[in-house]
């Protein structure tokens, strides 16, 4: 009883692909709609604000080069959480390894001593410091899941809590300028900064680095062994282990290398956007990366389009949070949840595919 | 004629991803009747029956009970107006007791709080009232096949069902079980309950039934009285033409014989319980052996061990005269091991990857098909093309999702794929459990094929005729234990087998030992 | 250093042990009723702040505590009504959704203080209530005993009937029978008219108030404002806690208090001239242990039994 092919050449919206982008689209004008209607609510211009709020990033080079610069640690997390997700674990630890990666990298590149003062090899050094730490943590939930079956959502949550405890105490106790008792650390040496490399902007090198991770981790999963092990557990576990695929050993790689991605991505931001380390919380890249990787349907370039798509109303939002009265990043989160709640239902339009579906077997006849 | 109690109007289901499950239904059934609904696996049997029950709701058409047209809401509504419904998957929970499960949903009160012990007398009577021989307390993961499928029955009694709906009820049973299921159904039909019977099994659906109608792609084929009807006319209703019994003529011998396969002592327990004990085993190469018995009585555990899903405990296993026991999956199977598994949708396919994936997923690390890092891609779409064209699997593309497919495709899948990585040895279980017959006699075929070629066969099925037409030689198992053995099927027959499946009978030490020569 | 020793034995320890302890519970129970009947809900930190930032708006909004209290309870069952329309109607990842809305929540409540009182900080300019202290009479007077379980917030005393209903509802009622059905198997509670979605949205919402009560608990007697990121992970703790007592409530409390005792311990070290940072991580540490304990359990009892 599979589909029988269509007489007529049309374009159906019942077809898979085609669906999935009508479901897209719907859920991104509902979202819009709902911020809008909320914008209504509280602001005395909301069709001003609400204009502004999506054309903003299109006023000036530099604001659409903010997009870019807010997408790179997104879309970071998002290719980590994506591994994870695609392998069919749910480890949010990428927000703790975002932050100890972090201190890792500051460790550095707060110290001439270790640095060569060469722009090119004192990142590099940083960058590389920060995605084996991330490896190396990223093992502990890791090597749980993968010998005793432990429940990695809860274990690299309070893993979270406990790595911004520590990296918070290096910080202060170890990496802060000296004679200054803040919450942030000594100035990163200049030779350590990522360059910037669009005039005018904030567009740092990072986002060279991030594109080329998209497509690496692409060739990873469609065209390496590697990544077919990783589909096949993620899809079922239990036909990967009577395929042969050991599970043990593909949950210990693919948490290393998502802990090296996130230890990269959290290098990557500090040096081509902060001048020293000042994270005095964690940064929510954990959940917010679980959420690109969703709202990306766990696709590489999938997470890319995500990260622009939330990236360009956060950089919006904060960029015109000085002028309005209620317009600010936080407000982004009212797409952000409508958008994964409507995305990630399977019945949302279902009862009109069904008729479209019914109406197709109906005109067969 | 009596007067109609249920009548299905037009039924149609369309499931959302597409599938058309039901198509213009129109059945009547009448009171006191036992009236079989009969078709292929995959016909739509089930489904319907879940639309009689509330648990799916129809596409299109209407049900009409005791005259009136009726759209209940749940489940809830249907038992409450009568209907009950013994599933084909036991719908108990393993970790409530006998009573518990009878009573659940509708529970004996004292006040607000549950009444502890109603609940165990009501039962206990109920079961006593209808010489049930069972015990309420015990908890129900402890029972046999058997026992369960009568707490299921007591359940739709507790809550006095007019209309019993029993979906493949005899696919656990052994034939004198389903006799004496037969026999309480009788009771029943005079009682003036309805039974409707769902069942693929002809010569069953011959003995009880008063009507039967005959469901084919999803659509009614006619509802005829028993005696108007013979087992010929019946079976090409259902398939469109006639099936196999014996596979003997297509059998070819092998040159020379070799051991492929040995299990000596082989013993197992779970949960503290031994489920297997001291099995001896031999498969030589160009042979199927067969292992025959009520499911539940270690064939599982048995297979589950030997294929390496779970771990080794006693005895030794040898493949080719190596001993394999501590192997893990990935060296089991390249030592020439395959297996095609019992849950194929739980074990054997990512029902979510496409065909291709699913055709792969035991040879993808091979030379011919990737190197060290990254997989030959080209390659593989030639290696897929070639499977699905030698198998006739029925896809639009290789990349189409595989939970599109209809059953007997899946299991083809399964089956190119365990075919095609060579096998020494295939370890077979279940490998045409409820699929059409089309494909099912396919596979037959293949497996023969692979014998034929040299491969030795352990076929592991609950369904006598499949092990009888297939197997060269066969064991029976009862209580993890070998039983029987036949080193040929001549003259062997269905009943006979069933006494040993049911422990009412033994074979001598000395006979049992010949399985493993 | 006998002081420290000798204060983990003093009844005022144990008072801040109920004190931080009451919070938790709630979280747990409300992962405790909804993981029950077989819902994944890990909007427990989400709803929570939900509770605690409207408990404070509306006592403000009315002058009055208890009507800010019936908001907080309000606000728990939309929470836990908009779960349920995703995850159980619309069949959207539970998963994915409880991290959605616990994102929105922690992100949008900070947009709404700055709208209401252009901080993103606290809401110490709202002129929010508090819910009275509790002091029971004769048992106050009893030495030691009264010291422990007498003049505590009105919303522990809450927390503590909840705790029984939920106890009777689960082990004595047929409703309770029906949460367990789903939760072990949906097929078959479906299967015997039991109205799968019906017990679970009772559950959920259940869920939602509990979970929302214990965000107010935070906010309007613990704390008399709220202020950002206050709910500080106890919904997660809360989590974990019902991971750790694997169905059986009794189980469950225990933990919960087990990780109360390590936070009570933590806010005795602080008074000391420790590393807060790392100090801080103790109660997160303690959780984590326990679940990697349970899981070894888990494991080895799994290989012993084949």
């Amino acid at each position: 009883m599979t589909a029988k092919p269509v007489k007529k050449k049309q374009f159906l919206l019942t077809k898979e692909k085609p669906f999935t982008a009508l479901q897209i689209i719907t859920s991104i004008f509902t979202a819009l709609a709902i911020t809008f209607v909320v914008l209504a609510l509280v602001s005395k211009t909301p069709v001003k604000d609400f204009v502004d709020l999506l054309t903003y990033p299109l006023k000036s080079r530099f604001n659409f080069g903010y997009v870019l610069v807010k997408m790179v640690p997104l879309t970071f997390a998002g290719l980590a959480t994506l591994l994870y997700f695609r392998t069919g674990l749910f480890n949010l630890s990428t927000e703790g390894v975002f932050y100890i990666s972090g201190v890792a990298a500051t460790a550095i590149a707060v110290n001439p001593s270790i640095l060569t003062g060469n722009g090119v090899i004192d990142p590099v050094l940083c960058i590389l410091t920060a995605a084996i730490v991330g490896s190396i943590i990223a093992l502990i939930p890791g090597f749980l899941k993968a010998k005793y079956g432990a429940n990695e959502m809860v274990i690299s949550l309070m893993l979270n809590s406990i790595l911004f405890g520590i990296g918070f105490w290096i910080i202060k106790n170890f990496l802060a300028k000296q004679g200054v008792t803040g919450q942030s650390s000594a100035p990163f040496e200049a030779s350590a900064k990522l360059p910037v490399i669009i005039p005018k902007t904030q567009v740092h090198v990072g986002i060279v680095i991030m594109a080329v991770m998209v497509v690496l981790v692409y060739i990873l999963l469609f065209h390496t062994k590697l990544g077919y092990t990783i589909r096949m557990t993620g899809l079922n576990s239990r036909f990967a282990k009577y395929s042969g695929m050991s599970a043990f050993s593909l949950f210990m790689v693919v948490h290393l290398i998502a802990g090296f991605l996130g230890g990269m991505g959290s290098a990557v931001e500090l040096l081509g956007v902060y001048n020293s380390f000042t994270w005095a919380t964690l940064p929510g890249l954990g959940f917010t990366g679980a959420l690109m990787a969703m709202l990306g349907k766990n696709h590489p370039l999938g997470v890319l389009g995500a990260a622009f798509g939330i990236s360009y109303l956060r950089a919006s939002a904060q960029l015109l949070a000085n002028m309005s009265p209620v317009i600010d990043i936080k407000l982004i989160s009212i797409v952000e949840v409508i958008l994964t709640l409507m995305i990630s239902s399977q019945y949302f339009l279902r009862k009109w595919r069904e008729k479209q579906l019914l109406k197709e077997e109906q005109e067969h006849e | 004629m009596s007067e109609a109690i249920l009548t299905l109007e037009n039924i149609t289901k369309i499931y959302p991803n597409g599938t058309l499950a039901n198509k213009n239904i129109n059945i009547e059934f009448e009171k006191g009747e036992i009236h079989s609904v009969v078709g292929e696996n995959g016909a739509g049997k089930s489904t319907l029956m879940k639309i009689i029950f509330a648990i799916e709701k129809q596409t299109e058409g209407k049900i009409i009970y005791k005259g009136r047209e009726v759209s209940f809401a749940s489940s809830m509504d249907a038992i409450e107006n009568g209907i009950g419904m013994v599933h084909q998957h036991f719908m108990l929970i393993p970790s409530f007791t006998v009573a518990q499960n009878i009573t659940l949903g509708a529970e004996p009160k004292k006040g607000l709080f549950i009444d502890k012990k109603a609940v165990v007398q009501k039962t206990g009577e109920l079961a006593k009232q209808y010489h049930f021989d069972i015990d309420v307390t015990s908890k129900v993961a402890d029972l046999s096949v058997s026992a369960k499928q009568k707490v299921e029955i007591l359940k739709t009694l507790y809550r006095d069902a007019e209309v019993i709906i029993l979906d493949e009820p005899t696919a656990v049973l052994t034939p004198q079980e389903t006799e004496q299921l037969f026999e309480q159904l009788k009771i029943f039909k005079e009682m003036g309950h309805t039974i409707v019977f769902i069942s693929h099994k002809l010569n069953e659906v011959k003995s009880i039934s008063d009507r039967i109608t005959v469901i084919r792609d999803g659509e009614t084929k006619g509802t005829f009285l028993n005696k108007d009807i013979t087992m010929d006319q019946l079976t090409e209703l259902i398939v469109g033409r006639k099936i196999e019994t014996s596979y003997e003529s297509y059998k070819k011998k092998v040159k020379d014989p070799q051991v492929i396969f040995k299990l000596e002592d082989f013993s197992c327990k779970a949960h503290g319980i031994e489920k297997v004990k001291n099995l001896n085993i031999t498969i030589r190469s160009g042979e199927i052996l067969g292992i025959a018995g009520v499911q539940g009585n270690g064939q599982e555990e048995l297979i589950k061990i030997l294929t390496g899903l779970e771990h080794f405990q006693q005895g030794r296993i040898l493949l080719n005269g190596e001993a394999i026991e501590h192997n893990t999956i990935h060296q089991r199977r390249q030592a020439g091991m395959s297996y095609i598994p019992e849950d194929r949708m739980a074990d054997g396919v990512a029902q979510a990857a496409s065909v291709s994936d699913n055709l792969i997923s035991t040879v993808y690390n091979t030379p011919e098909l990737s190197g060290k890092v990254f997989l030959k891609n080209k390659a593989i779409v030639k290696e897929t093309g070639n499977l699905i064209e030698n198998f006739s699997i029925k896809v639009s593309s290789q990349k189409e999702k595989l939970s599109s497919l209809s059953g007997g495709n899946i299991q083809k899948v399964v089956v190119a794929r365990e075919w095609n990585t060579k096998p020494k040895l295939m370890v077979a279980e279940q490998p045409t459990r409820g699929i059409d017959i089309g494909s099912a006699e396919y596979i037959h075929h293949q497996l023969i094929e692979m014998r034929n070629q040299g491969a030795g066969i352990l076929l592991v099925s609950a369904d006598l005729t499949e092990v009888m037409a297939l197997s060269d030689r066969l064991v029976v198992m009862y209580d993890g234990e070998i039983v029987a053995y036949f080193d040929s099927l001549k003259g062997v027959s269905e009943n006979q087998l069933g006494y040993y499946m049911l422990g009412i009978e033994h074979q001598s030490e000395e006979e049992i030992r010949r399985a493993a020569q | 250093m006998n002081n420290i020793i000798a204060s983990f034995f003093s009844a005022s320890f144990l008072f801040i042990v109920i004190r931080v302890g009451i919070p938790l519970l709630f979280a747990s129970m409300s992962a405790y009723v909804a993981s029950l009947s077989g819902i994944l809900n890990i909007a427990v930190e989400g709803i929570m702040i939900f509770g605690a930032l409207f408990g404070v708006y509306f006592s403000a909004l009315s002058h009055s505590a208890w009507i800010g209290l019936l908001g907080v309870i309000v606000i728990g069952t939309v929470c836990s009504l908009i779960l349920a329309f995703f995850t159980m109607k619309m069949k959207a990842d539970a998963a994915m959704s409880g991290i959605a809305l616990n994102l929105f929540a922690s992100d949008i409540s900070i947009w709404l203080l700055l709208i209401w009182t252009g901080s993103k900080g606290t809401s110490a300019s709202l002129p929010s209530k508090v819910l009275p202290t509790i002091n029971i009479p004769i048992i106050k007077d009893i030495p030691i005993l009264g010291q422990i379980i007498s003049g505590h917030y009105f919303l522990t005393y809450v927390c503590i009937a909840l705790a029984i209903f939920v106890y009777i509802l689960v082990y004595k009622t047929p409703f309770g029978m029906h949460m367990k059905a789903c939760g072990l198997d949906a097929d078959a509670a479906l299967s015997v008219g039991i109205k799968v979605n019906k017990v679970r949205l009772i559950s959920i919402i259940l869920s939602g108030i509990l979970a929302a009560l214990g965000g107010a608990y935070l906010s309007m007697g613990y704390m008399p404002i709220f202020s950002n990121n206050m709910t500080a992970s106890r919904g997660w703790i809360g989590i974990a806690a019902n991971a750790v007592g694997q169905g059986n409530f009794l189980i469950v409390i225990l933990a919960t208090f087990v990780f109360a005792i390590a936070q009570g311990i933590v806010n005795n070290l602080a008074l000391m001239q420790l590393p807060s940072e790392l100090i801080n991580t103790i109660p997160y540490l303690c959780v984590m242990i326990g679940l990697i304990i349970l899981s070894v359990r888990n494991y080895q009892k799994a290989r012993k039994n084949k």
